[in-house]
């Protein structure tokens, strides 16, 4: 699976995409399984992975190990449904975006990660109404099977808020 | 005018860095981070790519210290700002030894508890700061959020 140049990404004029998103530091295969297995069943979206360096072969959807920022921002930006880790890039590009998403955290019971931060980030960004989690596969599967289920959130600008941005000014020009 | 050094790893870390960008406006800055496609996206500023390195990776850790005291050494800050992780870290460690003033902004993502690099960031940086009020203390600040 090569790194894909913008001259060979014809893939979005197959349809509505979903654009799985896990991340550039290490696989995560039981998202990617559970997404494989649901594509094998529909034809109605193309499901396209950046999928970090997984070893696995999966059959039903084109994967990219590693997409170049400005190649992955396109991906991200024409998909109509993005699912993802908890990461806080994806979540952060999602909602400056105003795009569909579900985030799936990674487990540290499952080697995914080195500590459950995720869910924590995944169980924050909830309270504050910004994300749609699924915490596991049937909660997964049922926002694949209806995405109109899957919430549009309040798109936010590219900016920090104002407090944050004052403190830190004035703490750089003290 | 000031010169800033603003480091953070790549993905959520370099994005909530570019989100409290503006408060560097009318200063220099120098931005550090470990992928070497960010340099487009700041193409104003000088830009170093550093190798990625977490706190489970001694080797690696000792390599991304090299680079970045050479990078200290050289730009000579006035301020370090980081928004995680671990190379972030090792600069606020070495920034000491040069006098620049330190920011650590722990990542949003951090919503349980501030992060290991940030929890280790706390006994040398000047201002340690959350973005979630209920992590916050006297020593670690809670200001805002980067949303």
């Amino acid at each position: 699976m090569a790194t894909l140049s913008k001259s060979e990404n014809t893939i979005f004029r197959e349809g509505p995409v979903i654009f799985i998103v896990t991340g550039t530091q290490a696989p995560f295969d039981r998202l990617l399984l559970i997404l494989d297995k649901w594509a094998s069943n529909q034809e109605k979206y193309t499901v396209i992975a950046q999928m970090a360096n997984s070893k696995m072969h999966f059959k039903n959807m084109h994967c990219f190990n590693y997409l170049e920022p400005d190649v992955f921002n396109e991906y991200f930006i024409n998909a109509d449904v993005i699912i993802g880790h908890a990461g806080i890039g994806t979540i952060l590009t999602a909602l400056e975006n105003e795009k569909k998403l579900v985030v799936f955290p990674r487990r540290v019971k499952y080697s995914e990660h080195r500590n459950d931060h995720q869910l924590h980030t995944a169980i924050g960004f909830e309270k504050l109404d910004l994300i749609n989690v699924a915490y596991n596969e049937n909660e997964l599967v049922r926002y694949l099977d209806n995405p109109h289920a899957i919430a549009e959130k309040k798109r936010i600008d590219n900016k920090a808020e104002r407090r944050l941005i004052d403190a830190l000014c004035s703490f750089v020009n003290k | 005018m000031k010169k800033i050094l603003a480091i953070s790893s790549s993905g959520g870390h370099w994005i909530q860095m570019q989100r409290i960008a503006s408060c560097f406006s009318g200063n220099e800055v120098v931005y550090v981070s470990t992928l070497e496609g960010y340099a487009k996206e700041v193409h104003l500023s000088k830009y170093y790519k550093v190798k990625d390195a977490s706190a489970w990776s001694k080797l690696d850790l000792i390599i991304v210290g090299l680079q970045l005291t050479n990078i200290l050494l050289k730009e000579k800050p006035d301020i370090v700002i980081t928004t995680g992780a671990a190379p972030g870290l090792l600069a606020i460690v070495i920034s000491r030894f040069i006098g620049a003033r330190t920011i650590w902004l722990d990542s949003i993502a951090n919503y349980e508890q501030i992060s290991f690099s940030g929890r280790l960031a706390k006994y040398f940086t000047h201002l340690h700061l959350t973005q979630w009020q209920h992590l916050a203390n006297q020593k670690t600040l809670f200001l805002g959020k980067v949303l």
